[in-house]
């Protein structure tokens, strides 16, 4: 036998005390492997990655960084393996010793620094609602509408904002926004494994949902969604959340929106953090068959197996090569059904799409949209 | 080849008749130019049996049984070894080639081991070529 | 009937087996089955692994013989409503209804094709339509049709469809009125044989069940490929009807799975290889992968199966599946291939899917009827996992089969009969029907009857079954000769019975399959046809000529013809038999005092039965008192024997230790068993005989187990966790020690399950490595403690290679990584294979003469249907003598081997083979060679009128012959066997027929 190497069992305990204990269940069979769409992309093996972790015996390379935390390889693991806990342990422990990749590291300092990924200044959180009929939040309004960072500042996604509120203010709804005081919800600092940073944002956060007595919140992003619900349980929060569709899927139940004509074909693209992390699949569907004229096909590959746009796990804020990007095939998909329209419900799948599309000649300007744009296009 | 051998096989109910089965239900396959006929015991082969079938033009004898001390009827087989080493002479003196008599042990579980003794030993007689020396009867 | 009555729920092959030992024990039965007809999930499978065999042509018999049997009452269409009442005494209430056709049902389907309502039939999972009135399959016990009257139009309407009524023309056949019957049945006990049913595929959405049709299950691949299915037996796609050039075979298809169900579901390894080789015998070029986590290969002749598999061309790749989609003109399946860290999109034609055994379908209904717990995973709850795997959790209630979950024909037929032996014990009153054999059919000339056998596809698809009827026909004294589907087939045996009485027969000859077979069937049908049943022949055109002979049907053929000739030649020089009667000792021997020999004899003894038990060392529980907790539950072996030395105690089984075999004389009901303990040598008769010598262990020589302190044996980690805790260590578990390897091919069943629940134990205080082939937990429970296991931080390691071993590291080619690892260990435990008792197993052989199979170990009558039987009449397989076996597996085949000799004892006499020696007196000198040359002592002089002559003791003559052929005036004959047949037959051989 070959030169023998022995195993390092201080990084499996080391991997347990950071919530990756679950990976001493992994039984190898490679079924995780074959799911992740990294192995569709490029040469990555994620069983052989998580046996290179079973064994401390991890190389360095940006392996570890690819995970978008997508979930379709945790929902069908057979041992019930938490491979997004392993990753994020694995994670946890390299920003813990200073081994963060450079993009990642910016994204996580702006955050906290001006309280959004890009770093953009702070004061101008609010600069989208310009002349809009957007308050500011107060004690006895129904809703915090949390608008996130990147309805906030990016250009595609302000228009989903204000899309959104267009819509609640036609059904009545009592919401408001905390404006320019309102920080990101520090999601992706947690996905990347900076739990200080996480720590930071969400004591700020929580404090300030106090001072304002916020009780209930709808949030635009699936992923401020996602941290809100699960996460700011952690730090004494207790808020009801759920995610603008969901609110929309309300209101249009309630007769309070009602939905005009508009004959167009359109297929549905479950975001990651909306389905496979949270069980959210039929409110965004509700909103889109309400609307009268409106055909909804769905992709092979919808609800559970969706594919992730690769967007998650702190991904948005890095570069992926063209060749690599999951949104691509995903977009392809979209195509293959003959719709009109992809409809999704996240800033990152739209952003992603929005990229994708880029080197596809297309007529329709309007392709991809959030399902508040689609229903604002039909009122 | 325009002519097949017509070789007898005896095979004892317990061991090498099992045997013949196992080789069955494992489809290990061996040529069709035997015919086996059932005794209880190998011990039961009379050399009467085995003048008559040469008399009658058969080109091989094949007589087969438990391995030895293994008989199910104790010592059946080894009274068959012993009028089968008589046989060897008393063909010879016949002029019938001795190698066309045979004598094998196979147990029941063996049905790989019953396909190839079939198969080796309906190659010796075909290489000996018809008993009567002509074309085959 | 005066017997006492059992209730058997549930008509598939453990309930059929359980039915039969019952009733061979003198009990009475109720069989009771839901479907419209017997054989269960065992009659829709084509071929059972390991051997090969034809399911049907194996399974048919026990149906038969099931329905035929007087003391078994059997109710199809019937369900069990209500149970009351205790052990001893249950009152229960079954609803039979009706088929709304009567027995005068001849089964000749014009109904079938008048019935204008079809539906996809449950045999064929779905593959075949059937009608309203339908008959199951063709060789359905019963063979009445059943009308499904949910699907039937006739819903009593003034208009209704009677479309069945007008075509049949049997009169008085079809009854509309026919009315369900709730039957009151009083029973002393209750057997629980219900099987199991599947996990519906389509919850298995990544696999594509449902959505493309070329991804098929298991049960219906076996219909594919089945003769009688709905493509006769022709392995095509579903979509596009071709036949497919790749095929993959996915395992592990909602079993061992935290989103499905977490057990290992046991068959489907061997069941998914057996059907891979189906295929390639099918069509010769077809690419076949098989995508598995561990092959489970764990049973006797498993692993060679596989190993043949593998030299057949049959892919494995270890990697679990993750996505089926498809192209254009192909399947496409996802997968990792682990053992090169490779991801695959292979192109294929089929998909096969394994889905596990779930519990039956309304067990929790069953369960409230009866008042018993069910376990965790849904299945029948069994008393103690260990040692009471047969008892359901109230008194009087047995357990068997799938029942209790996954576990194929083996060792639910083993179960069976253990669960019969429980239920005997309060069966008090025994009845046995009175069996006349007739004398009648040697007067005049022979009149011969020939039945040539399909064997479905076996023989007709090689030889020309029809050529060979006619040619039969045209055979001197040959007054009847057909050909038919299946032989064996209930419908067939009473034809065959119906044309004996018909047309006068006195000669049958059946070309089939092995007289071993289905000779008893047949011959059992002569008497039923009131003619002698040693006027019987079978020509071996099966297993000693087309399944060997493939490739050249037309010799085939005439070899057929010829092996006919013989057959018709010793048939007109065969005479009726008549069997002497002997009388049955009424005591049992069990040789072994382990927890087999314990099971055995208390389940005997509980039955009133007289038991001697013999143990060669000088305490009693054999190797359970070696060892420390239990898989799966941990409970402390000490314990268990504890319990089982109690109820010893009460009993009256009279034990004998520091006792060994000395001799065996006699047969079955009369062995003289001569026995050498410390008080000396002593002589006692029995009747049956169990063998329950267990097994040793491999004494190993790898690993430097001979050269290093630090390395020990599984058996000797228990005794020392026995001794007290271990702590701080580094432990590595090396599996397979003696097993899976050149000379020892096969696997020892029991190790991999034991290995994980020692790891797990030592895992608390240790850090455990555990290095393995394959993970073989698949016993209950089993496949829980490796993931419990694996929570505890037990790292495993998957070798192809040989680990190695210096002292203080081992060293492992670990497969997942690709790198060679060193394991510091502080302690290495190998885990070593069962090898047979070499002592013990010699003398058995001396005295017995019982068959060995390759491994040494005793070979049982039949692997899948025998499996507690040896070859030698009276005497029985109980534990590890057979080969390797988990605890519950040891004392369920020896409560099995109680319910053979229950059978046994439980008659006055027992019929004794008339195939024995006889003396012609006229010729006879008294030369006395045949008497020197009788190993059985079984020829005697006597005094007759004119002098002496030699007389055969027919009850000690054995058959074998050997004086025949030392009798030099020809005085002498063996019944059956004599020298005219046999000269006959070579005659006939040569062309020459009188």
């Amino acid at each position: 036998m070959m030169e023998a190497v022995r195993p390092f069992d201080e990084v499996m305990d080391e991997v347990a005390k950071e919530g990756g204990e679950s990976l001493s269940l992994c039984y190898q069979c490679g079924l995780c492997s074959g799911t992740c769409p990294w192995g569709t992309v490029r040469d990555f093996n994620l069983r052989k990655m998580l046996r290179m972790v079973q064994l401390g015996l991890v190389e360095e390379s940006d392996d570890i960084w690819l995970c978008s935390t997508c979930k379709a390889c945790v929902d069908r693991c057979p041992r019930g393996v938490e491979l997004i806990d392993v990753i994020g342990s694995m994670r946890r422990m390299l920003v813990g010793g200073g081994m963060i990749p450079q993009m990642q590291r910016s994204a996580v300092s702006n955050m906290v620094q001006e309280g959004n990924p890009w770093g953009n200044p702070a004061e101008e959180r609010m600069d989208w609602a310009e002349g809009l009929d957007v308050k500011i939040y107060e004690r006895d309004m129904d809703w915090l509408l949390f608008v996130g960072c990147a309805p906030s500042y990016d250009p595609r996604n302000q228009k989903v904002a204000k899309a959104l509120v267009e819509v609640l203010n036609k059904a009545g709804v009592s919401f408001g926004v905390l404006g320019a005081e309102e920080r990101c919800c520090g999601d992706s600092a947690r996905r990347i494994g900076d739990e200080q940073a996480f720590g930071t944002m969400v004591e700020r956060n929580v404090a300030k949902f106090e001072e304002m007595g916020v009780e209930r919140v709808v949030a635009i992003s699936p992923h401020t969604f996602h941290t809100l619900k699960n996460d700011y349980g952690e730090f004494g929060s207790e808020l009801e959340i759920v995610h603008h569709t969901q609110l929309l899927a309300e209101l249009v139940d309630e007769g309070k929106l009602v939905p005009g004509r508009l004959e167009k074909k359109v297929t549905y693209h479950d975001p990651c953090y909306l389905g496979r992390h949270n069980g959210v699949y039929e409110e965004p569907r509700k909103v889109l068959e309400s609307i009268p004229g409106l055909e909804l096909v769905e992709m092979e590959r919808s609800r559970e197996s969706s594919l992730c746009c690769g967007g998650g796990g702190g991904r948005f804020w890095t570069e992926t090569v063209a060749e690599e990007r999951f949104s691509n095939l995903r977009l392809e998909e979209a195509l293959g059904t003959g719709a009109e329209i992809l409809v999704t419900c996240c800033p990152f799948c739209l952003l992603n799409f929005e990229d994708s599309s880029k080197g596809i000649a297309r007529d329709d300007s309007t392709y991809i949209l959030d399902v508040a744009e689609v229903l604002v296009k039909s009122l | 080849m325009s002519w097949d051998p017509q070789i007898l096989v005896f095979a004892c109910n317990w061991c090498s008749y099992g045997g013949a089965d196992a080789a069955g239900v494992s489809r290990f396959q061996y040529p069709p130019d035997v015919q086996i006929v059932r005794v209880m015991c190998s011990g039961r082969v009379d050399p009467g049996f085995v003048l008559r079938a040469f008399n009658k033009g058969a080109d091989g004898v094949l007589v087969t049984g438990c391995h030895l001390g293994d008989c199910h009827y104790q010592d059946g087989n080894y009274k068959a070894e012993k009028r089968v080493e008589m046989l060897y002479t008393l063909l010879g003196q016949l002029g019938i080639q001795s190698e066309r008599l045979g004598l094998e042990w196979i147990s029941a579980a063996e049905g790989q081991r019953f396909a190839n003794v079939i198969t080796d030993f309906v190659g010796k007689i075909r290489r000996l070529g018809p008993a009567n020396g002509g074309e085959g009867p | 009937m005066s017997a006492s009555s059992v209730l058997v729920i549930g008509g598939g092959i453990a309930g059929i087996q359980a039915s039969l030992d019952l009733a061979n024990a003198g009990a009475h039965v109720y069989l009771i089955e839901k479907a419209p007809f017997l054989g269960g999930r065992m009659a829709q499978l084509f071929k059972t692994f390991p051997t090969n065999d034809c399911s049907t042509c194996i399974e048919a018999p026990l149906i038969v013989e099931a329905h035929r049997h007087s003391n078994i009452d059997v109710l199809v269409d019937s369900e069990v409503m209500t149970v009351a009442g205790k052990a001893g005494d249950f009152k229960v209430k079954v609803l039979k209804k009706p088929k709304y056709v009567n027995d005068n049902c001849t089964s000749c389907g014009d109904c079938f094709d008048a019935c204008p309502e079809a539906v996809p039939n449950e045999f064929d999972v779905g593959l075949k339509l059937r009608k309203a009135i339908y008959l199951p399959f063709p060789q359905a016990v019963p063979s009445t049709y059943t009308i499904d009257r949910d699907l039937c139009l006739n819903k009593g309407h003034l208009i209704a469809c009677e479309k069945c009524l007008e075509a049949c023309e049997v009169e008085n056949c079809i009854d509309f009125e026919m009315k369900a019957e709730m039957l009151d049945l009083d029973v002393v006990s209750i057997i629980v044989a219900c099987g199991g049913s599947v996990l519906d595929p389509r919850s298995l959405e990544n696999y594509g069940y449902g959505k493309f049709e070329n991804v098929i299950t298991n049960m219906e691949f076996e219909r594919l490929v089945s003769a009688s299915g709905p493509t006769e037996g022709e392995l095509i796609e579903l979509e596009g009807m071709e036949s497919p050039k790749r095929i993959t075979f996915v395992l592990c298809a909602g079993s061992r799975d935290v989103n499905f169900q977490g057990y290992c579901s046991r068959v489907c390894c061997m069941n998914s290889i057996k059907e891979a080789l189906l295929a390639k015998e099918h069509l010769k070029d077809v690419e076949i992968t098989l995508l598995y986590m561990d092959i489970r290969s764990f049973g006797k002749g498993f692993e060679e199966y596989y190993n043949r598999a593998k030299e057949m061309g049959i892919k494995f790749v270890r990697g679990k599946a993750s996505d089926v989609t498809k192209e254009e003109e192909h399947l496409v399946v996802r997968v990792e291939n682990t053992e090169e860290g490779k991801i695959e999109d292979m192109e294929t034609d089929m998909v096969v899917l394994a889905p596990p055994l779930l519990p039956a379908e309304h067990i929790g209904d069953l369960a409230k009827v009866l008042d018993i717990k069910l376990d965790d995973d849904g299945f029948f709850k069994m008393e103690q996992v260990n040692v009471l795997p047969l008892r359901g959790t109230k008194e009087g209630i047995f357990l068997c089969g799938v029942a209790t979950g996954p576990k194929d024909i083996a060792d639910s037929v083993a179960e069976a009969s253990g669960a019969a032996s429980g239920a005997l014990s309060y069966a008090e009153k025994r009845e046995h029907p009175i069996v006349d054999i007739p004398e009648k059919g040697g007067e005049g000339e022979p009149r011969i009857g020939v039945f040539v056998c399909h064997c479905g596809n076996n023989i007709a698809g090689v030889v020309d079954v029809e050529d060979v009827a006619g040619y039969a026909g045209e055979l001197p004294n040959v007054v009847h000769s057909e050909n038919t589907l299946f032989a064996c087939a209930d419908s067939t045996i009473e034809d065959i019975i119906n044309t004996i009485r018909e047309k006068d027969l006195n000669r049958i000859i059946v070309a089939a399959c092995s007289p071993k077979t289905h000779g008893d069937l047949f011959m059992d049908a002569l008497i039923e046809a009131g003619i002698n049943p040693y006027l019987f022949e079978m020509s071996n055109i099966r297993n000693q000529c087309s399944w060997v002979h493939a490739d050249e049907p037309e010799r085939a053929t005439e070899k057929s013809k010829t092996l006919i000739r013989m057959s018709v030649a010793r048939a007109n020089l065969a005479e009726p038999l008549i069997a002497e009667t002997s009388s049955v000792t009424k005591s049992a021997l069990i040789v072994g005092g382990g927890i087999a020999g314990l099971t055995a004899a208390l389940d005997l003894n509980a039955q009133g039965i007289d038991v001697t038990l013999i143990e060669k060392q000088e305490e009693l529980g054999g190797r359970l008192r070696e060892l420390h907790k239990l898989s799966p539950e941990g409970i402390e072996a000490s314990k268990l024997l504890t319990q089982k030395m109690k109820d010893l105690l009460k009993s009256n089984v009279n034990v004998m230790t520091s006792a060994t075999l000395d001799d065996v004389k006699g047969y079955v009901g009369n062995f003289q068993v001569t026995i050498k303990s410390l008080e000396g040598v002593t002589t006692k008769d029995f009747g049956p005989i169990i063998l329950a010598i267990g097994s040793d262990l491999y004494e190993p020589t790898e690993f430097g187990y001979e050269d290093y302190e630090n390395v020990i044996t599984n058996l000797e980690l228990e005794k020392m966790m026995e001794e007290g805790p271990i702590e701080g260590k580094t432990i590595s578990f090396i599996q397979c020690v003696g097993a899976r390897n050149e000379e020892y091919p096969g696997c020892s069943r029991y190790c991999c399950e034991t290995g994980i629940h020692q790891a797990a134990q030592v895992a608390e205080d240790n850090k455990v490595n555990f290095l393995y082939k394959d993970m073989r937990t698949f016993g209950k429970g089993a496949e829980e403690n490796y993931k419990i296991a694996s929570e505890k931080g037990v790292r495993f390691f998957r070798w192809t290679e040989q680990p190695e071993f210096d002292g203080n590291e081992v060293k492992v080619q670990d497969v997942f990584s690709d790198m060679t690892l060193a394991l510091p260990t502080d302690l290495l435990v190998l885990s070593v294979a069962m090898r047979p008792n070499q002592e013990t197993v010699e003398k058995l052989v001396e005295v017995l003469k019982v068959p060995l199979s390759e491994e040494g170990f005793l070979m049982e009558k039949h692997v899948k249907l025998g499996p507690v039987e040896s070859s030698i009449a009276g005497v029985y397989l109980a534990g590890c003598v057979s080969g390797p076996k988990r605890l519950d597996e040891s004392v369920s085949s020896a409560s099995g081997a109680a319910a053979k000799a229950a059978a046994l004892l439980s008659k006055d006499e027992i019929l004794v083979s008339p195939i024995v020696a006889f003396v012609r007196e006229d010729n006879c000198r008294w030369c006395a060679r045949c008497s020197e040359v009788c190993p059985y002592s079984a020829i005697d002089i006597v005094e007759i009128e004119g002098g002496k002559v030699a007389w055969v003791n027919g009850a000690m003559c054995t058959g074998c012959g050997a004086c025949v052929v030392e009798c030099p005036t020809k005085a002498m004959i063996l019944k059956g066997f004599k020298d005219e047949q046999i000269e006959a037959q070579i005659d006939a051989m040569m062309g020459e027929l009188a």
